[in-house]
């Protein structure tokens, strides 16, 4: 049986590149903005990209940059698998908004899959997936990539989660109540909401160890069955996604040292994931960084992943923007930390109750 | 790498315009949550039902999503009206599995796959390898795009609302269907490839179809 190792990745976040997304991670520099001009008489704090580079090639540039940095000379023998929740959603507002017509919007152009040949047709994979299931998407992606890597079905698989902000997220979660007019605070008492930002994470997944490639060590899921919109109160589906994750990286719940939390700064999602938090690990370590780079949607199963991948390489914890006045007793981090980071977890929860949750390890663990 | 899956139930249903017996009230008793259901929500319990699926892992596919919701949102910000926190909702592209897991209290592991022209060969795979750790699991697609203005954008003579359920499990014994036809009349592109396994299946043998992950 094989494992799956990440051996390379990047990120394009509200922060910038890869470099300083991840600076800002570790030194809480948060990049999201307000706006006041585009819900009237309502003030939005979300993430978008600096405008003078298109989201299409970010992606691609992203893309490339993991590709310099892997031992591969071309995607030809990579499966790709994509994770977004809008695909190509705001390339048909643009097109919609100013012809008020459905006319010309192409709908290949549309779809989620919209991503994946964009991809394809610079890089040219052994073949291509994506995956949509709304703020798991990329989990789910990287669950599936870390399945096929151990049956040794592929050698490397790329996996890409991207959503580009649209109007139907900005709009949509403002319907619902729940966006903030300022940064996220996460697990917070009279917290605001969340902060919906674009952005873009990528990961080459291996069968085979590089110097210092950290292991996807373990994949779990579940389904609340409860409500298409709110998390189950009772924390189980959450609870279960954590525990088929532990279970399938053969580790026990006090093995892990930092919790990267779905943490959106909703007061459902976040009572939630801190109960189930509780439950399960005894004071372990957690943060949620979306109080910085903000909620990516479909890629933030993928950016966190990296940032998880992150804290283990630099063994820092990474912090949270604002830990103070918890609604719940859970160990939020206030400043980078130094720490002995032996197995971290990333949960990742989305509408329909879909959930997933990730276990990441270094190299060089016994069990892994 | 390849396994082979026996296809232990199946059903279609599908109409140019919108099906009319999704048997919704039998179905979906509680009112509250049947009037919120999308198009492909129905369409999705209506063919659990018809395959007899209840709990277990589900691998769903659709390439266009709920696009009666997306277009709903997009009228309703074009137009500076508010928008509809249960279209928002149901905009999602696992809203019909997701509807399907609270109806039937299924808690286990759902995936969504959108992959285009490609999107029910890829659930095919996806559940392939959902089959390395469990006994059975319920793929289908769907595509529902009865929406106003279609008519603006499909540029293919595709029934407006189709789907395609089947039940699997892994087995070793050798396939008895192989898929080459792939095109046909009405079906939308990402539902050929189930459709043309679909139309090789017999109820009297057993039907074993062979599928690289």
């Amino acid at each position: 049986m094989s494992l799956a190792y990440i051996t390379a990745t990047a990120i394009r976040s509200v922060a910038g590149n890869t470099e300083d997304t991840i600076d800002a991670i570790f030194n809480k520099k948060c990049n999201l903005k307000i706006y006041d001009s585009i819900i009237d008489d309502k003030k939005v704090c979300i993430g978008k990209f600096p405008q003078e580079i298109t989201f299409q090639q970010l992606l691609i540039d992203s893309v490339s940059e993991v590709l310099k940095k892997s031992n591969l000379s071309s995607f030809h023998n990579t499966l790709l698998l994509v994770g977004s929740s809008v695909g190509g959603m705001a390339t048909t507002e643009k097109i919609f908004f100013k012809e008020n017509s459905y006319s010309s919007i192409d709908p290949e152009k549309h779809i989620i899959n919209a991503i994946a040949t964009i991809l394809d047709d610079k890089f040219k994979f052994k073949s291509h997936r994506s995956y949509s299931t709304a703020c798991t998407s990329s989990a789910n992606a990287l669950k599936t990539a870390k399945e096929l890597l151990v049956l040794n079905a592929y050698e490397n698989i790329l996996v890409v989660g991207a959503d580009e902000i649209c109007m139907t997220t900005v709009f949509g979660f403002s319907s619902l109540g729940i966006l903030s007019d300022e940064p996220c605070t996460p697990f917070k008492e009279n917290r605001k909401g969340m902060n919906v930002a674009e952005g873009i994470g990528v990961l080459l997944l291996q069968n085979k160890a590089t110097t210092d490639s950290i292991i996807l060590a373990g994949a779990g899921a579940s389904s609340d069955a409860y409500h298409i919109a709110n998390p189950d109160p009772s924390s189980n589906g959450a609870k279960q996604s954590i525990f088929n994750s532990l279970f399938d990286a053969n580790i026990d719940a006090n093995q892990i040292d930092y919790i990267n939390a779905h943490g959106t700064g909703t007061g459902a999602n976040d009572l939630v994931e801190a109960n189930a938090i509780i439950e399960i690990f005894d004071n372990v370590s957690v943060s949620s960084t979306k109080s910085i780079i903000g909620h990516t949607l479909g890629a933030a199963g993928a950016i966190e992943a990296i940032i998880s991948v992150e804290v283990l390489k630099q063994q820092l914890l990474a912090p949270q923007l604002d830990s103070t006045n918890k609604e719940k007793k859970i160990n939020l981090i206030d400043y980078k930390k130094d720490a002995e980071v032996h197995y971290v977890l990333s949960n990742s929860f989305a509408f329909g109750g879909n959930n997933v949750s990730l276990v990441f390890g270094k190299k060089n663990e016994n069990k892994c | 790498m390849k396994i082979n899956v026996e296809i232990v139930s199946y059903s279609l249903i599908n109409d140019a315009v919108k099906i009319e017996n999704l048997n919704e009230k039998e179905l979906v008793p509680k009112m509250m949550i049947r009037r919120r259901l999308s198009r492909s929500s129905k369409i999705f319990i209506y063919l659990a039902s018809e395959t007899g699926f209840k709990t277990g892992n589900v691998v769903y596919g659709s390439a266009y999503g709920e696009l009666i919701d997306s277009v709903s949102i997009l009228e309703s910000i074009n137009n500076k009206t508010i928008v509809s926190p249960s279209s928002f909702q149901n905009s999602v592209y696992n809203t019909a599995a997701s509807y399907h897991s609270i109806i039937s209290g299924n808690k286990s592991e759902i995936s969504t796959i959108s992959s285009g022209d490609n999107t029910s060969h890829t659930i095919m795979k996806e559940a392939g390898l959902v089959l390395q750790r469990v006994d059975e699991v319920f793929v289908c697609s769907i595509e529902a795009m009865n929406f106003k203005g279609v008519e603006k954008i499909n540029r293919c003579d595709n029934d407006l609302e189709y789907g395609i359920a089947f039940v699997l499990r892994k087995t070793n014994d050798k396939a008895t269907l192989v898929v080459d036809s792939i095109s046909e009349l009405g079906v939308p592109k990402s539902l050929e490839w189930m459709k043309s396994l679909y139309d090789l299946c017999r109820k009297d043998k057993r039907n074993i179809v062979e599928i690289e992950l």
